[in-house]
Formats: C-alpha cells, sequence, structure tokens
C-alpha cells in the first residue's frame, strides 16, 4: 500500500522547475480549455433535468490524454472539471471542487489500471488491450468518478435520494459511453502508424464513399431522413453490416471514426425527436440509445482488433515463411525434403544446381524419380534400400559423408553423376494438439557434391603410397644386401666385420620400423584406414601373428602359451587390422618380458563380444605414465631404458586401428611384474 | 639349409624387378638356393619370357618400366592356361592401400603379397619354397 502512495505520488507530483516551466503551464492551460470544449460538445446532449448528458466526451479526452502524455497532466483536469460544473452547471464552489477532485481520481486510476492490470498499449493491438480498457477504463474507473460526484450532490441536497440511483446510472453511463467513444477515437486518430510509402487514390475514394454512405445510412435510421423506413427495431440492425464494412476494411480507424458518427448522429437524432429511440420519456429513450450506442463502439472496437491481430499474426507467420525458405533456398548444400510419401515438398536452389533438374520437375513427384541414387558400381539404389526408407521407417539418421565408405553417387537429368556426401534425417514434428508424441512428418536429405574431395583423398593417399614406396627401396636394398654379407652368401665376415654389418643391419630394421610407424599414423590422421569387413577366424588370425614374430620369440626364448575358447565364433571384421593389433601388442610383450619367459594369450567370448587377452610378465608400466601410454611418440622411462629404438608410436595406432572396427583396448600394469592388454572386439563390426 | 637338386629337376623362378641392386640381391640368393633363376627389368619383357619359358614361380615387382606389374599381371591371367595357374608373388614395396592395387590383388589372385622392408631375403625365399611344395613348414 505504500509502495503505492509513493508511486502515484511520484508520477503526479512534479518537481518545481517542472511546475514552473512554461511547456508545462501551457500544457495544462490548452488541455484544460479543450476539457470544457468537450464538455460542451457532451452538454448539447443534455437530459435528466440538465444534469447528465448521454456521452461526456470530456472523460473520455481526459483518459486519452493521460494514456499519452502521463498522471503529470491531472491538474488540466482539475481544473476542466471544477470550470465545467461550477460555471456551465452552475453547482456550488464546494460540490464542484468534490466533484473534481473525484473526476481526477477517476481519471487518475483509469491510467493506473490500464498500465498495471492489462499493461495496456494505446495502439490497440491486442484483444487484451480491447478488453482491459473496456473494463477498468470503460467500466471500474468511471464507477469511482460518477459515485464521487452524486455522493457530493446528494449530500448538499441537489439530488434528492429519490432521484439519486437515475442520477448515478445517467452519470456513470455518460461517462463510460465517453470513454468507449472517444478515447479510442483519439488514441488511434493520433496513433503512430508508418508514412505511406504512396498515395492509393482508389483507396481513398473507397474510404470518402463508405463515409458518405455510413453517414447517410445513420441519418436514415436516426433522422427519418428518407422518411420512416422500417419499424424501429429493423432500422436499428441496419446499422451493423456498415459499421462492419467500415471496420474491415479500414482497422481501428474505420472503426473508431464509425462509432462516432454513428453516437453523434444518432444522439443529436433522437434528441430532435427523431429515429427509434424517440420513444416515450426523453429518460427512457436515452437509455436506450446509451445501451445501444455502446453495444455498438465495442462491437466494432472488438472486430477491428481481432481482425488487426489476425492479420498481424497471418503477416508474421507469413514473413517467417518467407525468410525459412530464404534460408534454405541460400544453403550452399544441396536440401530436399519430402512428406512421408516420398513426395518432394522443399528442393533449394542448391539442389537444382547439382542435378540440374528444374525445380516444376522436382517439387510434387516422387522422390525416386527425381533424386535417382547409385552406388559406386553404377547400380541404382532401389526405394527399399534407400537411406530415405530407413529414415522414414525407423527414424534413423543416415550420413555416408566420408570418402571412406561406399560412396553414393546422384544422377544428374542428363544420367551423369557425381559423387555425394548425404545427410537423410527424418522430420520430427510436435504435435499441436499431443505436444509429447513426436511424429515424422517427412525426411529431409541434405548433400553435396564430393567430386573434389574424393579428388583430394585420392591424390593425398597417391603421395603417401609412392612416397613410402620411394623410402622403402633403399631400405630394402640396405637390408637384404647387409643380410647376405651376415649370412656369410659373399665369404665369411671377421668378428668385427660382423659386427659392424649386424649394426647396419640393426639401423636399417629400425629406420624400417620408425618408416612403417609413421606411415600408419599419417593413414590414421589423414583419414584413410580403409575398413573391409570380412568373416575371420581371430584365433587363426592370431596364430599367423605369432608366426611372424618367430625370428624375436627365438632371439628371446620367450613361449606364448594360447587359450582359445572353443565357443569364439567367427567375427565380422577387418583382418588387416586386427593383425596390426595383435602384432604391435605381442611385439611389445616380447620386447619388454625378460628372457625365456612366457606370454599368456588367451581368447574368449564375453557377451556379444571376443576378448583377446594377452598378459606378459615384463617391465610393467610405471603407474604414473598409464594414462599417457596410448599417446602419440609417448614412451614409458623403464620402456626407454630397456629398448632404445621405439618410435612411441605402437600403442597410438592400435587404439586408433582399434576404434575404426568397433574395439575397445584397456589393460592392467604392475611395474616389473608386468602388463595385461585386454583388447575387446564386436562380433559384428 | 640348401637343398641341392639335379639341373633339370631344379624349380625356375622368373625374378621381375627393375632395381639392378635389388635384382642382384634375389638372383643371386635365389640362385644359391638352387633355383633355376630367369630375370626381367620390365613387364613387357617379363612377359615373353614367361611364356616362352613357363617357370614354376615368378617373382613380381609393381612399380615397373613399359608394363608395370599389375597391367603384366592381368596380361598374364588372360592369356594361357600356364598363365592363368601360374603363383605369382607380388614382391614390393607399395603398401596395400590403393583401390587400383587392391583390385589387381583380388583379380590376379596372387600366391602372396610381400612388402619387402618387412622381409628378409630368407624369409622371401622359404615362402616360394613354401608355395612350390619343397620344404615342409
Amino acid at each position: 500500500m505504500a509502495t503505492l502512495y509513493r508511486s502515484i505520488r511520484n508520477s503526479l507530483w512534479n518537481s518545481r522547475r517542472q511546475w514552473l516551466s512554461w511547456k508545462y503551464l501551457l500544457e495544462i492551460i490548452v488541455l484544460a480549455g479543450l476539457y470544457v470544449v468537450a464538455a460542451r460538445y457532451g452538454l448539447r446532449f443534455q437530459y435528466a433535468g440538465g444534469l447528465n448528458s448521454l456521452v461526456w466526451a470530456q472523460t473520455g479526452l481526459a483518459l486519452a490524454a493521460l494514456l499519452i502524455f502521463g498522471y503529470r497532466l491531472w491538474p488540466a483536469i482539475l481544473i476542466g472539471s471544477f470550470l465545467v460544473t461550477y460555471f456551465d452547471r452552475d453547482l456550488p464552489f464546494l460540490v464542484s471542487a468534490v466533484i473534481a477532485i473525484g473526476t481526477v481520481a477517476a481519471r487518475v486510476s483509469g491510467l493506473y489500471f490500464l498500465r498495471h492490470f492489462v499493461e495496456f498499449r494505446k495502439t490497440f493491438e491486442r484483444l487484451r488491450d480491447v478488453f482491459g480498457f473496456i473494463f477498468w477504463g470503460a467500466v471500474v474507473s468511471t464507477f469511482i468518478g460518477a459515485t464521487i460526484a452524486v455522493a457530493s450532490q446528494a449530500l448538499s441536497g441537489i439530488v434528492s435520494t429519490h432521484d439519486m440511483w437515475n442520477a448515478w446510472l445517467a452519470w456513470w453511463l455518460g461517462d463510460t459511453l465517453g470513454v468507449l467513444i472517444f478515447t479510442p477515437l483519439i488514441l488511434i486518430i493520433f496513433r503512430k502508424r508508418p508514412l505511406p510509402t504512396r498515395i492509393h487514390a482508389v483507396r481513398i475514394l473507397e474510404a470518402l464513399v463508405s463515409l458518405f454512405i455510413f453517414i447517410l445510412i445513420c441519418l436514415t435510421i436516426f433522422y427519418d431522413y428518407f422518411g420512416v423506413v422500417a419499424g424501429p427495431y429493423a432500422r436499428t440492425f441496419l446499422i451493423f453490416p456498415f459499421l462492419i464494412w467500415t471496420t474491415v476494411r479500414f482497422d481501428r480507424e474505420g472503426a473508431v471514426i464509425s462509432a462516432f458518427l454513428a453516437s453523434t448522429i444518432a444522439m443529436s437524432g433522437t434528441a430532435l425527436g427523431h429515429g427509434p429511440f424517440a420513444v416515450g420519456l426523453l429518460d427512457t429513450s436515452f437509455t436506450l440509445l446509451q445501451i445501444f450506442m455502446a453495444s455498438a463502439a465495442i462491437t466494432a472496437l472488438v472486430l477491428a482488433v481481432s481482425f488487426a491481430e489476425r492479420k498481424r499474426a497471418e503477416r508474421e507467420v507469413f514473413e517467417q515463411r518467407n525468410k525459412d525458405e530464404a534460408l534454405l533456398e541460400s544453403i550452399g548444400e544441396g536440401v530436399i525434403a519430402t512428406d512421408t510419401f516420398g513426395n518432394i515438398t522443399l528442393y533449394n536452389k542448391a539442389a537444382e544446381d547439382m542435378l540440374q533438374i528444374p525445380p516444376s520437375e522436382a517439387i510434387g513427384r516422387d522422390y525416386e524419380s527425381v533424386m535417382r541414387l547409385e552406388n559406386e558400381e553404377g547400380v541404382m539404389i532401389r526405394s527399399l534400400d534407400r537411406p530415405l526408407a530407413a529414415a522414414l521407417s525407423a527414424g534413423k539418421v543416415f550420413r555416408g559423408t566420408t570418402t571412406s565408405t561406399p560412396a553414393y553417387y546422384y544422377l544428374r537429368k542428363d544420367g551423369s553423376r557425381f559423387p555425394i556426401a548425404l545427410t537423410v534425417s527424418p522430420i520430427y514434428m510436435k504435435d499441436k494438439y499431443f505436444g509429447a508424441v513426436n511424429q515424422i512428418v517427412g525426411v529431409v536429405n541434405v548433400f553435396r557434391d564430393i567430386t573434389i574431395d574424393k579428388e583430394t583423398d585420392r591424390t593425398k593417399t597417391e603421395f603417401v603410397s609412392i612416397a613410402s614406396h620411394q623410402l622403402r627401396t633403399p631400405l630394402s636394398t640396405m637390408k637384404w644386401h647387409s643380410e647376405i654379407l651376415l649370412a656369410g652368401d659373399a665369404g665369411a665376415l671377421s668378428g668385427p666385420q660382423r659386427e659392424y654389418v649386424a649394426e647396419i643391419y640393426r639401423s636399417v630394421e629400425r629406420m624400417i620400423k620408425l618408416l612403417s610407424d609413421l606411415l600408419s599414423v599419417s593413414r590414421i590422421e589423414m583419414g584413410m584406414i580403409r575398413v573391409e569387413l570380412a568373416t575371420i577366424d581371430v584365433a587363426q588370425t592370431t596364430d599367423e601373428a605369432i608366426k611372424d614374430l618367430a625370428a624375436p620369440l627365438n632371439e628371446k626364448g620367450i613361449k606364448i602359451a594360447t587359450h582359445y575358447s572353443p565357443d569364439v565364433p567367427k567375427v565380422r571384421s577387418d583382418k588387416r587390422s586386427l593383425e596390426i593389433v595383435i602384432q604391435n601388442l605381442l611385439s611389445n610383450s616380447i620386447k619388454y618380458s625378460p628372457a625365456k619367459s612366457v606370454i599368456e594369450l588367451s581368447i574368449e567370448k564375453i557377451g556379444e563380444r571376443v576378448r583377446i587377452v594377452i598378459a606378459d610378465q615384463g617391465c610393467g608400466i610405471p603407474a604414473d605414465d598409464q594414462k599417457k601410454v596410448f599417446a602419440k611418440f609417448f614412451r614409458a622411462e623403464n620402456a626407454r631404458s630397456i629398448d632404445t629404438d621405439g618410435t612411441g608410436l605402437g600403442l597410438y595406432i592400435v587404439k586408433s586401428v582399434l576404434e575404426h572396427i568397433d574395439g575397445t583396448i584397456s589393460f592392467t600394469s604392475v611395474e616389473n611384474k608386468g602388463t595385461t592388454f585386454y583388447v575387446s572386439l564386436p562380433l559384428i563390426a | 639349409m640348401e637343398i641341392i637338386q639335379p639341373a633339370d629337376t631344379k624349380k625356375k623362378v622368373l625374378i621381375i624387378e627393375d632395381e639392378t641392386p635389388m635384382l642382384r640381391a634375389l638372383s643371386d640368393t635365389f640362385t644359391r638356393a638352387g633355383f633355376n633363376v630367369l630375370e626381367a627389368r620390365d613387364g613387357s619383357m617379363a612377359l615373353g619370357i614367361a611364356l616362352n619359358n613357363k617357370p614354376d614361380i615368378i617373382l613380381l615387382d609393381i612399380i615397373l618400366p613399359v608394363m608395370d606389374g599389375l597391367t603384366f599381371l592381368k596380361k598374364l591371367r588372360e592369356d594361357t592356361a600356364f598363365g592363368r595357374n601360374v603363383p605369382v608373388v607380388l614382391l614390393t614395396n607399395l603398401s596395400a592401400d590403393r583401390e587400383a592395387i587392391n583390385k589387381a590383388i583380388t583379380e590376379g589372385n596372387p600366391a602372396y603379397y610381400l612388402v619387402k622392408t618387412e622381409w628378409t631375403i630368407r624369409d622371401v625365399v622359404e615362402k616360394v619354397k613354401e608355395r612350390l611344395g619343397m620344404v615342409q613348414t
């Protein structure tokens, strides 16, 4: 309550400087003057013994002024109201003063209610503004003013207790109508609107003709202009088609001007004894007229705002859709959307450019006939095998985006083809009425021509391949020649000679290993790992790897004890990858195990995976280094002291290769006790 | 280790290799191992020698002048019953990571694909012997 008081006080009370500013004084004088003029308009339609008016225009003016300029103009209302009651209506000074204060209280409270309870927008944007305005502005706030005014008159004996109810009703209805007709009229006429870009002559003509016809109709009804046309009720209803017409055609402006014209003509006509409301006592006929005018004004306003609101919503939807379409249209990748039947609903410019099929031959057609899809071998991919069908039926996102996966090609209109990276996703839409359920309403294909990517990839592969060939040629020559020397095939070597040549041989081997590891790493990093799924026997592949390691095994006298569980099925995987994994792990174990030790190797089926366990009794991995062993070029300190030649790439390669075949690797290790690696492979990669 | 055989029962090996030092190392080693060695330095020459001499096994490099190894293999397999059946060991320094090589391997059906740096020359001889059923491994 204290806050409310403070906020009202702060809004009503200007600083000293503002009270004294000429501009402010001028505003007060002008508004007070206008107030008096508006009241005189209302007084032309006096009734109930000269105490009341049909419509208090000044009430509507005062509320509009406060809505536009804020609370600070309240003194103008106080002055205007006092002048009207004291001079024009000859009420006693004190009563006039009380009425003036009550009027200010009513207008200020109207503004407060509209601001706080409605968040009122002066342009009547929303239906909320209209209904809030009618309730708080036209009905509730006027209640306060009418009550104070009639109470003060009753207390001073001007109005007898007998007439009090009628006086109150008349006062209140006059204020209500004033607000309903004049406040929107002022707010709408002076609303900010975009400047017209050009003047539409036809529109102006329509406005003038409508105005003329509307006035004519009002005169017909309320002035009996063409004689008495039809009965009183039929005549009254005649106003609505025209009121609706002007409202629909001319928005809020049409509504407020029509309501103003209709009420003015109706009041003056009725006052002169014309029209359907001029029946019986003047009091009764005026009350009927007031009710009629209120309904007409409310109808026009509500209608206008509903229309404006709807038009705005439509425009927003339209603009949003245009924006979305422009966005999709401008995306550099081909975008094609279909409905659930596979008919194309959206087809953007990039898709058109790539497929060279005009939109007229695409939109609305079956996707299969427009986006003809082929595989590498040039075999057409039919509906059920297409990614789109999968996306639609299973709700799965398909991504054929890398050059290492089997390539898809789209056919252009002329039958030529281009490789594509393709993403096909189901379009989910929330059902408006069953919000939680996500329904697939179609599929969206996003694709791009990857001819250049493929070419780049091919060049990269070729470069690596040729470079490695060139590097290997001299290495293999050195390897073989030193081997021949060592074998004594070119005559027996002396002790030191043998040692020197052995050193050459060892260095060449080291170089070869380094080169091969670097090649593997560059293949991994260039995304060149090729996975070819085949049915493979893990045990057999392991045996082959062991056989290839015969030389180092013999050298150190290390045995590999294998335990193959009989229930291990064949797996769908890449043989070369598996070989790389097993060879690297075993060769590490051999390298770091003491001579004559045993490496345990077991293969078992665990759930839907095959597990390969390689346990050695080697130097182990220090606890501090265990997190880093899969990092590129990392070598543990103890490993480095045992074998100075390692590249630090083996485990990095193993892990990377495993990732390509959905495999995982983990280990446990105790320094100086040994390490156990666990490799897990899916039955189907 | 060495198997001494009479001259007429010696197995004939055709070594196709353009690098002289490599060719020499292979040729010397295979001769010492008791093979009758035929040499060729390019694919085209090799094709003539192969068809005329019908070696028991062919060691084939891939990168060769005039006609490369993969083309040689294709032509060899196309030509005669001998060409279709003679075992071929691809002995190269090219990794099998290119489409063309993979395709040739599948179609040419070589006995082995050996990367030179990965193998000692002795193991190469062993592989050849193994393929020809000369040793029990």
